[in-house]
């Protein structure tokens, strides 16, 4: 029964059918299979959904749909992972910088971290680099990542580092960026940990930088 | 009329003379090179892009807030900087483009004070908005109208010696733009009738608009398509909704009206030109850079291209990524330039340049890319 459903719930996902991965998770929780184990269900199969959208079978509409389903199930999960004290794979506080309202590609960084098994704190768009310091200082996670759309508000990804390292946070966490006008050189030469050109290669970046910063 | 839009005009009046005696000055002007490119005959030298609005807009002191946003003039004039400063080829007013018709329909937007416009509210959120719909007169509406008239008076003004590229917002980014792009991305999948029911109602608005560049002697109109691109959609739902919103305009106005571009990789292209799409209509094959946006084209890319492009006997349009030139040096610009023509031509025609240059990009960048355009550009080209 409950192989059929956590299969389902896969489906689900890999489809993006948000209102389908809804209704099986609460079939999933009331046969008693444990909100943890149901999350990783649901990375692996946005996994798959990585993997087509690589190998050019999916496209954003089939990530973002994907993602919706990922984002909807995790709604349902997230307080009971609180109380089972289940651990993700790490924490990221991530947003668009100030001046800037382009979020399609943080939200699929979003869903991609979440199917990483990320616990995934989002700030939104047009962020002052103070939000993200106030969001780090509450949630403690091991990477800020901030993106920027357009050339204009490029340079605020500085000035979110500059903050960071200012208020002594950045010793504590992993800065990862991205966006259009941004390349790996520019990362670097601000000072930036990682630096992603998508969503799939983001995830990738983020825990690899977990692992560095874990000594794994 | 204001003191202050008195010397507007004549600054219009006075740098539309200085591109005129300096095209008639030169072997050909940038209409006869550009001609020679379409046509597929040998200027002089290769025609330069350098379409550069919003920068110069910025570089003569112009805010790009509500005031500028609705200021045709200004266009006109932050436009004819452009084209006198960096000696470019063509005109193109291109500023906002993907949030007129958006506003008009009922789209709000904000107009920051040194960035392009932006959607600060989709004009549409539920099937039962289509029903309030509007398709808007470009001839009256908002900034529809401004851009008829900023095309017009380019025209007037530059347009026996420059080919001016009049633009419209192509019918899948219009849509995407007015119900918000991720949700509109979403609806492909969540909603497809929606998503058509939408793209119709924008197809019918964007046809007027074409029709009315076309009533100005605008044709071919340039039809901007950043969202239907094939780093988004797949060849299906490019076909199903880019291409067939291309097809119902070409019905509707007759081939020659238009030309679009879909912004995405090449091979994407060359198979939609070789498909008979209306979009390309022969005389646009652009070149972008790498998936990823950041890094210059590959050497087996432009060769594949050029490849590509003779066996459909149409030009190639080749633009450098903004960002590229905007984080580089004036060394690097030049070496890749020569790079790029050196593998793109001479044997076949093609423009190079920029289409888009970022705020912010420093002025020796672009220089440096005229620049080299002209010094390695020069027929007979030997490189």
């Amino acid at each position: 029964m409950s192989k059929d459903l956590r299969k389902k719930l896969k489906d689900a996902v890999i489809d993006g059918e948000p209102d389908a991965a809804k209704d099986t998770i609460q079939e999933l929780l009331n046969t008693g299979v444990s909100p943890s184990d149901i999350i990783k269900d649901m990375c692996k199969a946005l996994d798959v959904v990585g993997k087509k959208f690589e190998n050019k079978e999916y496209y954003i509409p089939d990530l973002i749909m994907s993602g919706e389903a990922m984002k909807g199930g995790m709604e349902i999960l997230q307080p009971l992972m609180k109380a089972e004290k289940a651990e993700f794979v790490g924490s990221v506080v991530i947003g668009v910088v100030e001046g800037d309202v382009h979020d399609i590609g943080k939200n699929l960084v979003a869903i991609m971290l979440r199917g990483a098994g990320f616990e995934v704190h989002d700030l939104g768009i047009d962020n002052t680099a103070e939000k993200f310091v106030e969001q780090a200082k509450e949630v403690k996670p091991d990477i800020v990542a901030a993106s920027a759309y357009t050339s204009t508000s490029m340079p605020h990804l500085r000035d979110v580092l500059t903050e960071l390292r200012k208020s002594g946070v950045k010793d504590e966490v992993c800065y990862l960026i991205g966006g259009a006008p941004t390349t790996e050189d520019w990362a670097m030469s601000i000072g930036a940990d990682g630096w992603a050109g998508d969503a799939v290669e983001a995830a990738k970046v983020a825990s690899k930088l977990v692992n560095k910063r874990r000594g794994s | 009329m204001s003191w202050r839009d008195k010397i507007i005009d004549k600054e219009i009046d006075f740098l539309a003379e200085k591109i005129r005696l300096r095209a008639e000055s030169e072997e050909m002007t940038p209409l006869q090179r550009f001609a020679c490119m379409v046509t597929g005959q040998e200027p002089d030298r290769l025609p330069i892009a350098a379409a550069s609005m919003e920068w110069s807009a910025h570089y003569i002191g112009y805010q790009l807030n509500r005031d500028f946003a609705h200021d045709y003039k200004k266009w006109v004039h932050a436009a004819l900087v452009g084209v006198d400063r960096f000696g470019g080829d063509m005109c193109a007013p291109i500023y906002d483009i993907y949030n007129i018709g958006p506003e008009e329909m009922g789209a709000e937007i904000i107009f920051p004070e040194d960035a392009i416009p932006e959607v600060r509210k989709p004009g549409v959120n539920t099937p039962e908005d289509l029903k309030k719909l509007k398709v808007p007169d470009p001839y009256k509406d908002g900034r529809m109208s401004l851009m008829l008239e900023a095309c017009k008076l380019l025209r007037e003004k530059i347009g026996d010696v420059v080919p001016i590229l009049a633009t419209v917002n192509a019918p899948f980014s219009w849509a995407a733009n007015l119900r918000g792009i991720y949700d509109y991305l979403a609806d492909l999948k969540r909603n497809p009738k929606f998503a058509r029911d939408l793209l119709e109602i924008v197809t019918e608005a964007a046809t007027g608009y074409v029709k009315a560049m076309n009533d100005h002697g605008f044709m071919p109109v340039l039809l901007a398509d950043a969202t239907a691109t094939s780093y988004l959609l797949s060849p299906k739902q490019l076909e199903d909704y880019g291409v067939w919103s291309y097809r119902k305009i070409e019905e509707a106005l007759g081939p020659g009206s238009f030309t679009g571009t879909i912004w995405g990789d090449f091979e994407t292209q060359a198979k939609f030109t070789k498909m008979g799409v209306p979009s390309f209509m022969g005389i646009t094959n652009y070149t972008y850079c790498d998936r990823t946006g950041t890094d210059p084209l590959k050497e087996e890319d432009i060769l594949e291209q050029k490849r590509v492009a003779k066996e459909l006997g149409v030009p190639i349009m080749t633009s450098l990524w903004g960002q590229w030139v905007m984080v580089h040096t004036p060394r690097e610009i030049d070496e890749e330039i020569k790079r790029v023509i050196k593998l793109a031509g001479p044997d076949w025609p093609f423009m190079v340049g920029v289409f888009y240059i970022p705020l912010g990009t420093p002025v020796e960048n672009i220089d440096a890319l005229v620049h080299a355009i002209k010094k390695y550009g020069k027929f007979p080209i030997h490189l």
